[in-house]
Order: C-alpha cells, then sequence, then structure tokens
C-alpha cells in the first residue's frame, strides 16, 4: 500500500472518528435473524411474518382439492385451543373408553397416552401429530386410525374424521366394539 | 432517517478553538480549508454511518429455508439394523468413540451401542440431549434403555437430518450462528490468521497495514492484507469488489463507525455469518455456520482446534484451499494458522504439534448437508411454492421438515446408478445412454420417502421422477383387473378369460395388440392373464368391463391427466410420471384408501415456532373386496409371472406385489409394487425415447430388486377384508382362492364345472342371484365394441 494512500485512510479515520464519537449506540440491538435467534427484530424491515398464501391443497399430483382435501393446519400446537363449539364434544369423549390393544408395542402406547393428553388438553392439532407419528410406527393399528378420527371428529371434520373410520374398520378385524365405535363415526360423517 | 432528526448532528464540533491563534491570512485559509475538508468528509461520514445502520439493523441476511429429511425413530422392533444405525449417526456427524460423551458421540460394543444425542427442536416438542443404550440385533432394536438409570426406554427420536435448503436466486446459502455459538479456538484461529489485534484496535489497524505494505513492497506484489476482520466484513457487507481508492477510504470510514457503534461481538458474529467459504455447484458456502456443516458435516459449536484453524484458513482462498479438492494445500493451510496460533500464545506448541497430525476430517460428499437431493428438493418446492411466496422460502429461515428417508434414499440412488452402468456393460449400449427414475412412498402415509431423479441422482437437471411423463405399457393393467373384480358377478381371479388374437376398429383404421412373446395363450384364469401380462386377455376384459369405467378407475386411483378413452388405453397408452404412477399404485398398497402423496409433514418459522402442518388424510378408491383380490394377483405376477426375477433378491416371504410395464418398441421399462412398508416405482428409458432393448422385466424390475435387497422390506399382510371368503378351487391340485361374499362357486361348480377352462373353472352363477347374466352386460360402450369383434 502507498504512502499517500496510508494518509488519506488516516485521516479519514480521524475524521470519522470526530464526525461519530461519542460513540451513542441508538435503537435496539442489532438482531440476528436466524434459527433460535434470540434478540427480538426490530419493526423495521427485520421483522418478516410468513403468513402461507391460502389454505391451499397441498397434494402433489391432486390438482382439485377434493371434498375431504387436506388442508395445511394452521398451527397452534401450544396454545390448547377451545374445542369447536358446535362440535359434540362430550360425545366423541365418551369413546375414550375403548381400551387399547395388548399387542400394541409400548413405543405406541407411550404416542397413545400423549396424544390423549394434548387431546384432554384441547390441543388437537398436537394430538393429530402424535397420532400420526404413532401410524408412522404402526401403520396397521385400527385403534390409533381410530383415535385419530376422533380428534378430526373434535376439530369439526366429520368427513376426514369418517374416511378415518373406514380406515380403522378395515384393521380391525375382530375387535367388534372398535368396529361399532368406528360405524358411529361413519354414520356422523354422512349426516 | 433524516439528519434532523439524529441526535449525532449535536455532537458534530468543528474545532472552532483554532479561530483563537494567530491571525496569519494564510494559515486562515489553511484552517478554513481544513475545516470545509473536516466538515465535508464529517458529513460524507454521517452519510455512511446512515448506510452502515441501515444494512446492519435490518435484516442483514436472507436466510434460506432449511430442509430437513425425518427423524429416525428409534423404538423396540423398529427395522432398524446395525449398519442402518451406524449409518444415520454418521450421516448426522456423530463421532464414534471409546465411550460416548458430550452430545454428539456413540460408541458400541457388541450390539450394543451407546448414544449421546443432540438436542433437537421438533414440530411438537424439544428433544433433549440425552444417553441411550441400544441393543440391535439383525432384526432389528431389541432394546432400549438410559445406562444410568437403567430404565427402559419406550421411544426415542434422533435429531432429523439436515437435506439441504432452498436458496435465492443469488444463490447464497448459510446456516446463522449466534456469537455464543462460535467456539473460541475458531476466534483464536481467525485473530492469529487474519486480525491479531482485532479486541484492540479501532476498526483499522495501522501496525498491520504497515507492517503489510512494507511485505508487499519487498515482494513486489500483494502478498498480505493488513484488513482488519471489521474492514473485511465491511468489504462483504457494504461495498463492491472494485479495488480503488476511494473504495479503501469508504472501507476505512465505514469500519470506523462500524466499531464506535456495534460491539466487538456483535461484528465478530456478523463476520462469522458473512464471510464466503466456498462453492458447491451453483451454491455459495457462507458463514462459519453452514462451511462447518458442508464440509465437516458437524454444528459449528462442535468444531476442535485442527479443524477450527481448517476453516480459519480457507478465508484467503476458498476455492485454493478447498479441503476436498486440495486436502494437501488445505493441510498446509491449517498447519499455518496453527503455527501462527501458537506465536500468539493462543494454544502451546505441544496443542499445535497434536493439531498438526490430526486428519482434516472432512466429510466425504454425499453425507450430511454436503449431501444433495436435488431431485427430492425439488418436490419439497413445488409443493412449498403452492403454499409460500418464493421471497419467503429464500430468505426468512424457515425450517422446513419433510418425509425424505435419506436411507431409503441413497440406496435408491445407488441402486439405479449401479444397476444402468451395469445393464448397459451386459448389453455392450454406450455407456450413459440409458437413464432412469425412483420413487419411493410409505403406503398407508402417503409419504415420500425417496426420489430419484436420474442416474446422477446428485446433479440438479432434468427431473425425471416428476417430468419424465412416459406411456405406462402393462402398469395401467392393475386398473384393467380391478375394475373387473369390481363387478363379481362377472369377474373373479379364476375366470377363464380368452387370450386369443383380436382386432379392434378404431378410427384410423382397426387396432390388433399383440402378446409380448407374439402368441395366443388360449383360456387362461383372469389372475394368470394379470400375472404373464396377457396383451389379448386383458384387452378382451378391458373391452368388456368398459373403457370409461377402466378411465373411471384410473382417475379414482388418482391419475390427475387427461385420460384418452380409447381402446389401446387398455395396454397403458396413457403417460405418467413415476411419481404419478406412485400415487396411482399407492391405494392399492393401501387396501383402497387413497392417500394423497406428502413430501412435507410441518414448516416451522426461523424461531422453530410451528408454522404449518400437511395432515395425513386418507379417501376410500376402490373397495376393499376388489383389491384384496388384485393384491393376491399382484403377488402371483411376482410368484409366478412376469416378475418372478425378484425372488432371486427378494425372500419371497416378503409377499411383494407388483406389475411390470414395457411400452412399444422396448422405449419405456417399468415396475411398481409394494411391501408392507413402502411401495415403490422404478422406470428405465432414455431421454431421446429411442428403444433400449428393455422391458420391464429386464430392466426396471433389476433396478427395483437391487432397491429392495438391502433394505430389509417389511413383509406384505394381506388381510381379507369382511366381503372376501377363501374356497378351494379346482379338482387335481385344489388352490385356495378368494372371492368376494356371495360369487363363489359351490364345490360342485368349483370341480367338474362346464367350460372351457380345462381345471374345471366356473363363474359364479350363486345366489344372491346376480343383476345380469355373466357375460352379458348392460354396458352400451363394451357391447359397441363387442358388437365390433364380431
Amino acid at each position: 500500500m502507498t504512502n499517500p494512500t496510508r494518509i488519506l485512510l488516516l485521516s479519514g479515520w480521524l475524521l470519522a472518528m470526530a464526525g461519530c464519537s461519542p460513540a451513542v449506540r441508538q435503537g435496539p440491538p442489532a438482531p440476528i435473524i436466524g434459527p433460535g435467534g434470540s434478540a427480538a427484530p426490530p419493526a423495521s424491515s427485520g421483522n418478516v411474518t410468513v403468513t402461507p398464501l391460502k389454505a391451499p391443497e397441498i397434494t402433489t399430483v391432486e390438482q382439485t382439492p377434493a371434498p375431504t382435501a387436506p388442508r395445511p393446519e394452521a398451527a397452534a400446537p401450544r396454545e390448547p385451543a377451545a374445542p369447536a363449539a358446535s362440535q359434540p364434544a362430550g360425545e366423541d369423549r365418551e369413546q375414550v373408553a375403548l381400551a387399547a390393544p395388548r399387542t400394541m408395542s409400548k413405543a405406541v402406547k407411550t404416542l397413545l397416552q400423549q396424544a390423549e393428553l394434548q387431546r384432554s388438553a384441547g390441543d388437537l392439532t398436537g394430538a393429530a401429530a402424535t397420532l400420526e407419528r404413532a401410524l408412522r410406527i404402526e401403520p396397521d393399528s385400527a385403534y390409533v386410525w381410530n383415535r385419530l378420527a376422533h380428534v378430526r371428529a373434535e376439530q369439526g371434520q366429520a368427513g376426514l374424521a369418517g374416511e378415518l373410520a373406514a380406515k380403522s374398520n378395515a384393521f380391525a378385524g375382530g375387535d367388534e366394539s372398535l368396529k361399532r365405535d368406528n360405524d358411529r363415526l361413519i354414520a356422523r360423517s354422512r349426516k | 432517517m433524516s439528519a434532523g432528526h439524529n441526535p449525532r448532528s449535536r455532537r458534530r464540533r468543528p474545532a472552532r478553538r483554532a479561530r483563537g491563534d494567530g491571525f496569519r491570512q494564510l494559515k486562515l485559509l489553511l484552517v478554513l480549508a481544513l475545516l470545509a475538508g473536516a466538515a465535508a468528509l464529517g458529513l460524507y461520514a454521517l452519510h455512511l454511518s446512515d448506510i452502515v445502520t441501515v444494512k446492519f439493523e435490518g435484516k442483514r441476511w436472507a436466510v434460506p429455508a432449511r430442509v430437513y429429511g425425518r427423524p429416525l425413530e428409534l423404538y423396540v422392533g423398529a427395522p432398524v439394523r446395525p449398519d442402518q444405525l451406524a449409518g444415520e449417526l454418521e450421516q448426522l456427524g456423530y463421532r464414534r468413540q471409546e465411550k460416548a460423551g458430550e452430545p454428539a458421540t456413540w460408541s458400541v460394543a457388541g450390539n450394543r451401542y451407546q448414544l449421546s444425542t443432540r438436542p433437537f427442536q421438533f414440530w411438537d416438542a424439544a428433544e433433549p440431549s440425552r444417553v441411550i443404550e441400544v441393543t440391535v440385533g439383525k432384526g432389528g432394536i431389541e432394546q432400549m434403555r438410559d445406562p444410568r438409570t437403567g430404565a427402559e426406554v419406550a421411544l426415542f427420536r434422533l435429531e432429523a437430518p439436515i437435506i439441504g435448503s432452498i436458496y435465492p436466486s443469488h444463490n447464497e446459502d448459510r446456516a446463522l450462528v449466534q456469537r455464543q455459538e462460535i467456539p473460541k479456538v475458531l476466534v483464536d484461529a481467525l485473530l492469529a490468521v487474519e486480525d491479531q489485534h482485532f479486541f484492540s484496535h479501532w476498526g483499522l489497524d495501522p501496525l498491520a497495514l504497515g507492517r503489510a505494505a512494507l511485505a508487499n513492497l519487498q515482494a513486489g506484489r500483494v502478498v498480505q492484507g493488513g484488513s482488519t476482520l471489521t474492514q473485511q466484513l465491511v468489504k462483504n457487507f457494504f461495498l463492491t469488489e472494485e479495488r480503488t481508492l476511494t473504495r479503501k477510504l469508504n472501507e476505512a470510514i465505514m469500519a470506523v463507525i462500524l466499531e464506535t457503534r456495534y460491539s466487538k461481538d456483535e461484528i465478530l458474529e456478523a463476520y462469522a455469518n458473512e464471510i464466503y467459504l466456498g462453492q458447491d455447484g451453483e451454491r455459495a458456502i457462507h458463514g462459519f455456520g453452514l462451511a462447518s456443516l458442508f464440509y465437516l458435516n458437524r454444528p459449528l459449536r462442535e468444531i476442535d482446534l485442527p479443524q477450527a484453524a481448517l476453516l480459519a484458513g480457507m478465508i484467503r482462498g476458498p476455492s485454493m484451499y478447498d479441503p476436498r479438492r486440495h486436502p494437501d494445500r488445505a493441510k498446509k493451510r491449517r498447519d499455518v494458522v496453527l503455527d501462527l496460533m501458537q506465536e500468539e500464545g493462543f494454544i502451546t506448541a505441544d496443542e499445535a504439534t497434536q493439531a498438526k497430525a490430526a486428519g482434516l476430517g472432512v466429510a466425504p460428499r454425499g453425507t450430511g448437508t454436503a449431501a444433495s437431493y436435488p431431485a427430492f428438493l425439488d418436490l419439497v418446492r413445488r409443493q412449498l411454492r403452492r403454499d409460500y411466496r418464493e421471497e419467503d422460502l429464500t430468505s426468512v429461515g424457515l425450517r422446513i421438515y419433510t418425509t425424505l428417508d435419506p436411507w431409503i434414499q441413497q440406496h435408491a440412488q445407488r441402486a439405479l446408478a449401479t444397476r444402468l452402468e451395469r445393464i448397459e456393460k451386459e448389453r455392450k449400449v454406450p455407456p450413459d445412454t440409458l437413464e432412469g427414475a425412483i420413487v419411493v412412498a410409505s403406503p398407508q402415509g402417503g409419504e415420500v420417502l425417496a426420489v430419484v431423479g436420474g442416474r446422477e441422482a446428485r446433479v440438479q437437471g432434468f427431473n425425471r421422477a416428476l417430468d419424465a411423463v412416459r406411456p405406462i405399457g402393462s402398469l395401467v393393467k392393475p386398473a384393467v383387473y380391478l375394475t373387473a373384480l369390481g363387478m363379481p358377478d362377472r369377474y373373479s381371479l379364476v375366470t377363464p378369460i380368452e387370450d386369443a388374437p383380436i382386432t379392434v376398429r378404431v378410427p384410423g383404421g382397426p387396432w390388433s395388440p399383440e402378446n409380448y412373446d407374439k402368441q395366443s395363450h388360449g383360456t387362461v384364469t383372469l389372475e394368470t392373464a394379470l400375472a404373464q401380462s396377457y396383451n389379448l386377455a386383458t384387452v378382451r376384459v378391458g373391452l368388456d368391463v368398459g373403457l370409461d369405467r377402466v378411465a373411471a378407475t384410473l382417475r379414482a386411483l388418482g391419475v390427475e391427466r387427461n385420460i384418452d378413452v380409447v381402446p389401446s388405453l387398455l395396454l397403458g397408452s396413457v403417460s405418467l410420471s413415476p411419481l404419478e404412477v406412485a400415487q396411482v399404485y399407492q391405494p392399492l398398497a393401501a387396501g383402497g384408501f387413497r392417500t394423497p402423496l406428502r413430501a412435507i409433514r410441518e414448516v416451522l418459522d426461523e424461531n422453530a415456532r410451528p408454522l404449518q402442518r400437511y395432515p395425513l388424510t386418507v379417501r376410500r378408491a376402490a373397495d376393499a373386496g376388489p383389491v384384496y383380490l388384485l393384491d393376491t394377483a399382484m403377488q402371483a405376477v411376482v410368484q409366478s409371472g412376469t416378475a418372478r426375477g425378484l425372488n432371486a433378491s427378494v425372500p419371497p416371504s416378503i409377499g411383494v406385489a407388483g406389475k411390470t410395464g414395457t411400452t412399444d418398441g422396448l422405449r419405456d421399462s417399468w415396475f411398481a409394487g409394494f411391501t408392507g412398508d413402502m411401495v415403490a416405482v422404478a422406470w428405465v428409458g432414455r431421454d431421446d425415447n429411442k428403444p433400449t432393448g428393455l422391458s420391464g422385466a429386464s430392466g426396471a424390475l433389476r433396478v427395483w430388486a437391487d432397491l429392495m435387497k438391502d433394505l430389509n422390506p417389511g413383509p406384505l399382510r394381506l388381510t381379507p377384508p369382511d366381503t372376501v371368503r377363501v374356497e378351494w378351487v379346482g379338482c387335481d391340485s385344489p388352490t385356495k382362492v378368494p372371492f368376494i361374499a356371495g360369487y363363489a362357486p359351490s364345490p360342485a361348480q368349483a370341480c367338474g364345472g362346464s367350460g372351457s377352462g380345462g381345471e374345471g373353472w366356473s363363474q359364479t352363477q350363486e345366489a344372491p342371484p346376480a343383476p345380469a347374466a355373466p357375460g352379458k352386460q348392460d354396458d352400451p360402450i363394451s357391447r359397441f365394441f363387442k358388437n365390433l369383434l364380431r
């Protein structure tokens, strides 16, 4: 680096120091936008809220949403939502008495308990997520499909609940009480 | 921000005292000139200060959405074998040690694995770091417990692996880190090699500058930079690449401004996230956070001394010191950094020697975030674009939790690439002329587990799994027979079908389909017609049940495209992508329930707060009874039909059901099939659509077999629905055949019955009375074609 450059640099530095000192920070600390960022974003452009464009259908191959087409669920798993007022919640609750089959693995039992806690706390989205996790482990568990059907029914998704109950029936084998319960859900979905 | 409102303006203090001294005009002029200069520069600095503030306090970077694969679920009975567990841990960058200790380490003794896991924020809960002991046998996980308490652990999920990111068009990718996540060793290395006086200078380091100038003068060229970290940050952050005096001056002023307004920690954090550290195709690797993941496959906070030195050394020349391409150069450079660290007193001579003895620790390409699954990410991006704006995907740091199973994905990539190469060698066709694609999904959940878009799976290019839309050939036949089996009064698995020449008059001339072997096979059962993929029999059945019904079945199963309802539809003239075929076969693998295929489970915002979930939905697409009958016939395809070659690779006990497909002139080779836990589609063909010489069995089926061979697929256990009765059929060697209840033949009919079937198959005519006599139907289109045939 040449000498004139250095002189210029240094004078620039000095002048800038004069112009800006004493240094007093203004505004909130510089935020970091990122995973686990602790700093609160300022009210400026740093604060970005993402809202899904619409409630679209989400499937790959499906272009037109069927009446029961899946919709992304708005997430509120940690905020207990009040059960849908129009939903006969009590009617659904009475079915909890159905015993989980003995053959069920410990893993799935654990998830069922967790889902039941979430459901009774009003966190239906969370309960559904937990039951879906259980279905990944035991996709042919009639009981888990039945539980998921109940959660959807409580959410007011009667159509989906009926389909899930039918799916449960397909795996129910000789479990007549489970089948009767599924049939009630199916009947309700057709009302 | 206007200057008037800026409290800083008060503090500008031109040196007015100067006026009190001396009265000589020259001096005055000089002072005035200086003053004017100072004022001008002060104002200029103020202007720059605004630029710095706005940029530094606003959203500094567009943070790409980070995409994660599925977390591996561990529980007793999970079909996870030792090689997979070790493989998954390696993918996650876990270090194998004598004894698992700090997070992200593991150890193994016999078949007992001890894992110390990383914490992870899932959609529904935060999973803390913990130590578990997993006993793994050949059949899967046998036991799980907490080694400290001995308590049983019912269920545990490893963290979700990062599989990529959705970065904006200027291709900058980064994984932001916070100051406290930057290990001290890295800060030390950084200071030693780039800026020794970082914590004491004011943005500029005249000493370093002088030293660099001297060194450059001596060498006659630029060999050393005297820029501080602050200057480097300013240069990257606010300025262009040009090397002019003005830019240098701006850089210096802004560096000082930055230093006066922000703390050293803030500057260091910004630097660590901004710095350019390499290139991955068109993706630019920015920041130590991503560099650590990309080169070392571990989060930044886990790196050790030699790795910190490696990363710090790369700043000078990311491509020159790329540890993957130039490991020797990178090692030399790392050792230089270690020497500098020792000189600066950050480490002892012993530590330096020890660190120099360590390997580079670079993760091979294809692990962790260096792995790329562009075809799957392409699917994720397409699904996300329906719900999110592009700018949100590429800039606000969303976390996308997907369904990708990296274990299956890697097997699929390998299966396609190696098998195509072998086929080319065997058949002496020019290398790299064959292409292919694979899609794997979970039957009941509809989760897309793997997508391979071509044999060069890591290269983002034509995504054949989604975009190669080809005639599906005989893959359509299950839809034809499902339609038939849905008419139990007319068709069962043992219904005799004529496999004899047939000519159909269609616009453009008569159509005379042929069998693959150009032979007719006389009267065969419906099951045999499907298992052996007889075209003539299929066309007869299809025309009998009606083309429009077959098309309706296809639509119910999930075909969204326009279907040309012409007779050649029965032999698969309809064109679909491998992904669409997977959707069509999914209901067949799930008892007739259709679940739209999904690649995304959940979306979280940049603070890992849940934003959106994509729920599991089901809908009945076909009745359970006919689907059950069809599935048993599709198992016959593998047991004794066109796909029997599969038995050499996949144990018959798995009970795979599937169908081969071959199109005119051997252009497309297909196999679609399912096990208990996977529905998978393989396609092999050429991009120029020229003949490959491959049938479904000699091409795609072998790819499919290679894929399944090592995956430990779950057996397909078909449970007959209530509407199905299993009966003994046949006299000489009776076999069990499932029928729709009420339509099974009576024992007398089943044996010694009339008809041309030979074995005594007869179409059931017993109660409940069939609404129409068998063979006669009210379907006008079928009648029309029947008439045509006469």
